[in-house]
């Protein structure tokens, strides 16, 4: 059973252009509470912002026990939901500072510009034999055959977890694809994979525990010995490295591809110089197509924002899908253009709890539409662009597939 | 070791080099002011002009292990006490 929405951002055509949605909120209502989701929608590039930066008046804190699911959900599923909540609200995502920066602090090191920088190799040559694999077959759908396995076998690589289970763990992750969509009885689906993903990495922090390596896992280990972090959000953290590593950059990819294929003239300049201009090319794309499409935040307190009254304890969606496409921060906002300097999208977030595989992510992207356009620059759409389908989610922008094809 | 031992200080700007581990964020935000050093660690270079100002405090909101202090400037906004879950 599946609740559908008529109105709102979980109605079809919300989720199918939530550029043409929120664009038209934004120049008629750019703070509007929303009634199917009983929430704040802020939709503006500078009032996006200043909520992200305001942390003291706009907690991270958004799913405490006394905060109801939504979508809502069915009553006997209560505590289904009650599990998942807690492990969802023990990932440093989740905390305010101070705390935030202490959990944070575990990981970070892995994820600075320098550190990625040094895995670049094997992205590439991760990117190199998928295609390789793929060349031959002239069609493939990026999703499945690019987007998903390239930043789960990065992100798996990079946490300590072995070759052999990525299919499980891949399964288990791709439940919490579900966590905002609208069915009341999802979290019968999410609950199961939560406890497998519990019971999974706990055996694996107890092999590190005997024997420690060089991966995610043993630093998380490591916080759980010098007190930072309990058993229980070292397994929520671990949860939401692979969730967060694996479901975005699926996105992006995918997304970016498509836009490129409705810009042709963009993916022909990128294909003449791919190295000069994959950079920028990058930035663009996560601006043009965030995977996330808005971040929540909580009111601690009750505050006057742009004429509204925020109550404390209501939900805000900072909709960056809306501020990145904002005239009063970008010209010309709806083209795609790759050459666009100076970029300050909000794709990774603003303040402290930016990205923090951001650079991680940049490096999988630009691997993957390097060597696309440097391989197939005739790629074309093999099916009819108003054939492709979006999960109906509020949060994550992920096409169900995207078959495309080139010539041999 | 305290914080006073091991910042380094220019003008008004603090990077406590116990708590930085090169995320690069604040470079990123204000070019001019940080920067990394070899040992991978970010260091302030100069004052900050009363026009980058801005930018210096938007990197240490952005800072995400919190290494970035500027003394006598709006720390509400910058803290909370919450988080614990």
């Amino acid at each position: 059973m599946a609740t559908s929405f008529t109105v709102g951002p979980l109605a079809d055509d919300a989720i199918r252009d939530p550029y043409a949605y929120y664009g038209r909120l934004r120049e008629s209502d750019p703070v509007y509470w929303e009634d199917t989701i009983g929430s704040w929608f802020v939709t503006r590039y500078e009032d996006v912002v200043r909520i992200l930066r305001n942390p003291a008046q706009f907690s991270s804190r958004t799913l405490t026990e006394s905060v109801p699911a939504f979508p809502p959900i069915d009553p006997s599923d209560v505590s289904l939901r009650e599990h998942v909540r807690a492990s969802e609200a023990a990932s440093f995502i989740r905390i305010d500072r101070p705390e935030h920066a202490t959990m944070r602090r575990t990981v970070q090191q892995r994820f600075t510009p320098k550190e990625i920088e040094r895995w670049r190799p094997v992205v590439r040559l991760l990117v190199e034999k998928l295609l390789d694999d793929l060349q031959q077959q002239g069609s493939m759908d990026i999703v499945g055959d690019l987007a998903r396995p390239l930043p789960l076998a990065m992100i798996t690589t990079m946490m300590g977890v072995p070759e052999a289970d990525r299919p499980d763990v891949r399964a288990a992750i791709d439940r919490l694809l579900e966590l905002r969509q609208a069915d009341p009885h999802r979290f019968r689906r999410i609950e199961p994979a939560i406890t497998w993903l519990e019971t999974y990495l706990g055996q694996l922090l107890e092999e590190r525990h005997r024997r420690p390596a060089d991966d995610l896992l043993t630093l998380l280990v490591q916080a759980e010995r010098n007190g930072v972090l309990s058993r229980e959000r070292s397994l929520a953290n671990g949860i939401f490295l692979l969730h967060a590593g694996q479901v975005t950059t699926v996105s992006l990819i995918s997304n970016g591809m498509l836009a490129f294929l409705r810009h042709p003239d963009q993916w022909r300049h990128l294909a003449e110089d791919p190295a000069a201009r994959i950079a920028p090319a990058v930035e663009e794309v996560l601006r043009y197509e965030p995977s996330v499409k808005a971040f929540d935040r909580m009111v601690t307190t009750d505050t006057l924002f742009e004429r509204r009254e925020l109550k404390a304890g209501q939900r805000v969606y900072c909709v960056i899908s809306s501020a990145n496409r904002d005239a009063r921060r970008f010209g010309d906002p709806d083209r795609l253009d790759i050459d666009r300097s100076p970029n300050p999208h909000l794709t990774f977030g603003s303040g402290f709890h930016s990205c923090l595989g951001a650079n991680l992510v940049r490096i999988e992207a630009q691997e993957i539409f390097s060597a696309l356009a440097a391989r197939f620059p005739s790629i074309t759409l093999a099916c009819t662009d108003s054939d492709l389908e979006y999960i109906p989610s509020l949060v994550h922008r992920q096409l169900r597939d995207l078959p495309v094809m080139w010539r041999q | 070791m305290t914080q006073a031992e091991t910042a380094v200080r220019i003008g008004s700007v603090f990077v406590d080099r116990d708590r930085c581990v090169g995320s690069g964020l604040c470079i990123a935000i204000a070019p001019g002011i940080f920067a990394l050093d070899a040992a991978g660690q970010s260091t302030v270079t100069r004052e900050p002009s009363p026009a980058e100002t801005e930018g210096v405090l938007e990197a240490a909101d952005t800072c995400p292990v919190m290494a970035i202090s500027i003394p006598g400037t709006r720390p509400s906004t910058r803290t909370t006490d919450g988080g614990r879950a």
